[in-house]
């Protein structure tokens, strides 16, 4: 394939290129299956993804595997393809993507689905599972969105819950033994259903009640199993992990090494889908992160290195760690960076230690305004922790204060919204109460305001979404609430919050929507000059879908909801136990303090909850 | 310390590879490499190199220069055996000096050499009709300005191969710069029925003002 003629005239052409150092070249003769690896965003973005970097090595780590990357052209380089007629291409090989035994889709965030579908339909590859004959690669997909698979349930062929670790390599073992025997696809998937954690969407039937709630889902072929159960790594210290990742060419969003020191977290914010669906809590020893740090940063020559993981600071041997990595990083002068560290002495001292001279700003992310709200969604920060945190963050000097809170959490009143500004100014009144010799000379509290969603698989699932009207008037509201020149405030456009909490609790009538949405043009939804609302809207009329049904709704909790067929560990009842809980305003205790029943010990068994 | 020139080629898929991707590139080949780098003092320290004369995304290179100083004991053996196995496809290194203070700097460069293949081939006919001309005017953009400019005395030499290769020397660096595209522009501009079209370019080599190499 020459593409010389387009890379010229698209911008950044180094996205589409390949041959980065340490990207896989392999002699095609030897390969029994060709597996695609689809991030459907552009190269920088997909380039950042860690649980890319993981399976592209551990699927290449097989002789007979070629796993190659593709990411969503660029809208310049889309044009280029289309009126050039070239097709979705690896970067690896510039194989067409149609020439695949798997195109494997990492699900990210709701908003890049019509970009799959894009890329399907410019790999020329009907978009629909039952419109694709053998000829066709086997559609599959995974990542925290699959857990809601449904929405893009007539468009997949197969679904991997849970760790792609665990699960991608019997999926191939299994595909490598049918295709040697000439099995067709209808064969391979009535056999890699009874794989644990492995969805066909085909082998379910769903039923509606007149209201549009499903009456019934069920499956229509015995081997499928009731429940999908998500696959986990026991041992997560063991567990593969690459120490040759690719090092692009052009500076990607996240340019680094990234450690990953732990899966899951300890804390149980209510809102938080992440906390929930990659539980249980896993760790890494310090022995194993501080050699694959080193092999890392000696195969890549990258110069910086950060942790990975929902909240740095539960990492139970952080001291040893990072006493490690500081031994490693200051002898090759290399950068190391925590993100997501709690404000305590011990993470002041360790960020002087790390940082030395720039005093960049500091992040809290408090959530909520008020300490009702707070433990309403169990964000277990008191404001005692916020002002001690900001005391000692102008006591070290800093002067650039970020404040991280959501509008539209359940129970929400105006004074939640109002304790908003009464934070923000609180802080401003520490920094005037700190002394002058030792404070920054110049102070600066940003309040950032993102939009609830509610999310599957969190105890707040069944709660309505806000409506963009009730969204404006809160945002409205606190801007009249901020009265203060050193706080400055910003807050988004709702229109994509609404959408997302849209698609994130869809079905699978759903779908119609988004194909239709994808064919009215839309593309990079999340990127903020590409996204068209109007476009969507269009979309839901013409699939028949009134949207507010999926977000502005409360479910109660006898409704079969879309994802229940699903086991992520965390139980259908520890999620109802926390939103009773929720609603009488207490709060749950973290891991450590004390096991909150929530179902992980009994679905994996004891004793890995770390 | 001790500074180095290396020679550096951008073959096939490198030319997209821009310059500031090029310097972090070179960096992490460095470290890879084992080879120890200087950095500047100050907050941000930085690694001490530079690009002797940066190539435009899109074109190939047979002879870039990178200048890079490494902390103690690193000779030019050693640095050639540490890049072995460390390059990206598409880009050699093929020498390495050791730079002392006779050395050439950047700004004695005064000249490129390219050679540019067209679709359509152009002839050594129309080549010397061009290089008649007394004036050959072009709008030149700077970052400030766009102006007609007069750039006949920026195009030293050119001539076409048997096998209809343009191979043309133009004046590179810091006091007068003439970019290859730029020429071509004016080729297409000056030459009756001739069209670039998809034509592509390869640079040949950085010369000072004999015409000898930076090396």
């Amino acid at each position: 394939m020459n593409l010389d003629k387009i890379l010229k005239v698209v911008e950044r052409p180094s996205r589409y290129i390949g041959n980065e150092f340490n990207s896989v070249h392999k002699d095609l003769n030897g390969i029994n299956i060709r597996f695609g690896f689809c991030f459907a965003d552009v190269y920088e973005i997909g380039m950042s993804h860690l649980g890319m970097k993981i399976l592209y090595h551990l699927l290449n780590s097989a002789e007979d595997i070629y796993c190659e990357r593709f990411f969503t052209p660029w809208v310049d380089m889309e044009e280029q393809m289309r009126k050039n007629n070239i097709p979705l291409f690896s970067l690896e090989t510039k194989t067409p993507a149609r020439d695949f035994d798997f195109l494997g889709f990492t699900l990210q965030y709701e908003m890049s689905y019509t970009n799959i579908l894009n890329m399907l339909d410019l790999g020329g590859i009907p978009l629909r599972s039952d419109e694709r004959d053998d000829s066709y690669p086997i559609i599959c997909a995974g990542g925290p969105c699959a857990y809601n698979p449904e929405p893009l349930a007539p468009f997949v062929d197969l679904f991997m819950m849970g760790e792609g670790e665990e699960v991608m390599m019997e999926v191939m073992d299994l595909y490598r033994t049918m295709k040697a025997e000439g099995k067709t696809k209808d064969e391979f998937l009535a056999e890699v259903v009874k794989i644990e954690g492995i969805y066909v969407p085909k082998f379910y039937d769903v039923e509606y009640n007149e209201d549009g709630t499903i009456k019934s889902f069920t499956k229509n072929y015995d081997a499928a199993p009731d429940t999908v159960k998500k696959r986990i790594i026991k041992d997560f210290d063991k567990c593969f992990a690459p120490d040759n990742i690719i090092v692009p060419f052009m500076e990607v969003v996240h340019d680094r090494i990234m450690l990953e020191i732990f899966r899951g977290c300890i804390r149980g914010c209510r809102f938080c889908q992440a906390g929930m669906i990659y539980r249980p809590v896993r760790e890494r020893s310090p022995e194993t992160l501080l050699s694959l740090a080193e092999r890392l940063i000696k195969n890549t020559g990258y110069e910086e290195i950060s942790l990975s993981s929902l909240s740095t600071s539960d990492y139970t041997r952080l001291k040893e760690l990072t006493d490690g990595l500081l031994d490693l990083t200051e002898e090759q002068k290399i950068s190391l960076s925590l993100p997501s560290l709690r404000l305590d002495n011990f993470s002041m001292e360790l960020m002087q230690k790390v940082q030395k001279v720039r005093k960049s700003g500091l992040t809290f992310a408090p959530e909520a305004g008020t300490q009702r709200l707070r433990d309403v969604i169990n964000k277990n920060i008191t404001e005692e922790d916020l002002t001690n945190a900001a005391q000692m963050a102008f006591n070290g000097g800093y002067g650039t204060i970020k404040l991280y809170f959501m509008i539209g959490l359940p129970t929400e009143t105006n004074d939640d919204i109002a304790g908003i500004a009464h934070l923000a100014d609180e802080v401003v009144s520490i920094y005037k109460h700190t002394p002058n010799e030792i404070r920054n000379k110049n102070l600066r509290v940003t309040v950032s305001v993102s939009s609830f969603v509610p999310k599957p698989f969190t105890p707040f699932q069944w709660v309505a979404q806000n409506t963009k009207d009730e969204i404006f008037t809160k945002q409205m509201f606190l801007k009249e609430q901020i009265n203060n020149r050193y706080v400055s405030y910003n807050w988004h456009d709702s229109a994509l919050s609404i959408l997302e909490g849209i698609v994130a609790r869809g079905d699978r009538k759903l779908a119609d929507a988004i194909e239709a949405a994808f064919k009215n043009g839309a593309r990079f939804d999340s990127w903020h000059e590409h996204f068209r609302p109007d476009v969507w809207y269009k979309a839901f009329e013409q699939a028949e879908i009134n949207p507010d049904f999926y977000n502005t709704r409360e479910r109660d909790y006898e409704e079969i909801l879309p994802w229940d067929f699903i086991d992520v560990g965390v139980s259908k009842k520890f999620l109802i136990s926390e939103s009773e809980k929720s609603k009488r305003g207490e709060t749950t205790k973290n891991c450590r303090e004390g096991c909150s029943g929530c179902g992980v010990m009994q679905a994996f068994g004891g004793g890995l909850c770390g | 310390m001790a500074k180095f020139r290396l020679q550096f080629t951008k073959y096939g898929d490198m030319k997209y590879v821009s310059h500031l991707d090029l310097i972090r590139l070179f960096t992490r080949i460095f470290h890879r490499a084992d080879l120890p780098l200087c950095y500047s003092e100050g907050f941000n320290p930085h690694p001490k190199m530079s690009v002797l004369l940066p190539l435009s995304v899109g074109f190939e290179s047979a002879c870039e220069y990178i200048d890079v100083e490494f902390r103690d004991g690193v000779g030019m053996l050693d640095c050639m055996k540490k890049l072995k196995g460390q390059l990206p496809l598409g880009m050699e290194i093929p020498q390495i000096t050791q730079l002392n203070e006779t050395s050439k700097k950047a700004k004695a460069i005064r000249y490129a050499s390219y050679e540019f293949r067209f679709p359509a081939p152009i002839t050594q006919e129309q080549v010397d009709e061009f290089m008649a001309l007394s004036s050959v005017e072009v709008i030149k953009k700077t970052k400030r300005s766009e102006g007609l400019a007069d750039i006949r005395a920026d195009i030293m030499d050119m001539y076409v191969t048997d096998d209809g290769v343009l191979r043309a020397v133009i004046s590179a660096g810091s006091e007068a710069n003439l970019k290859a595209d730029l020429f071509v522009t004016a080729l297409e501009k000056y030459i009756p029925d001739f069209c670039a079209g998809d034509y592509s370019v390869l640079r040949t080599g950085i010369l000072d003002e004999r015409g000898i190499s930076m090396m």
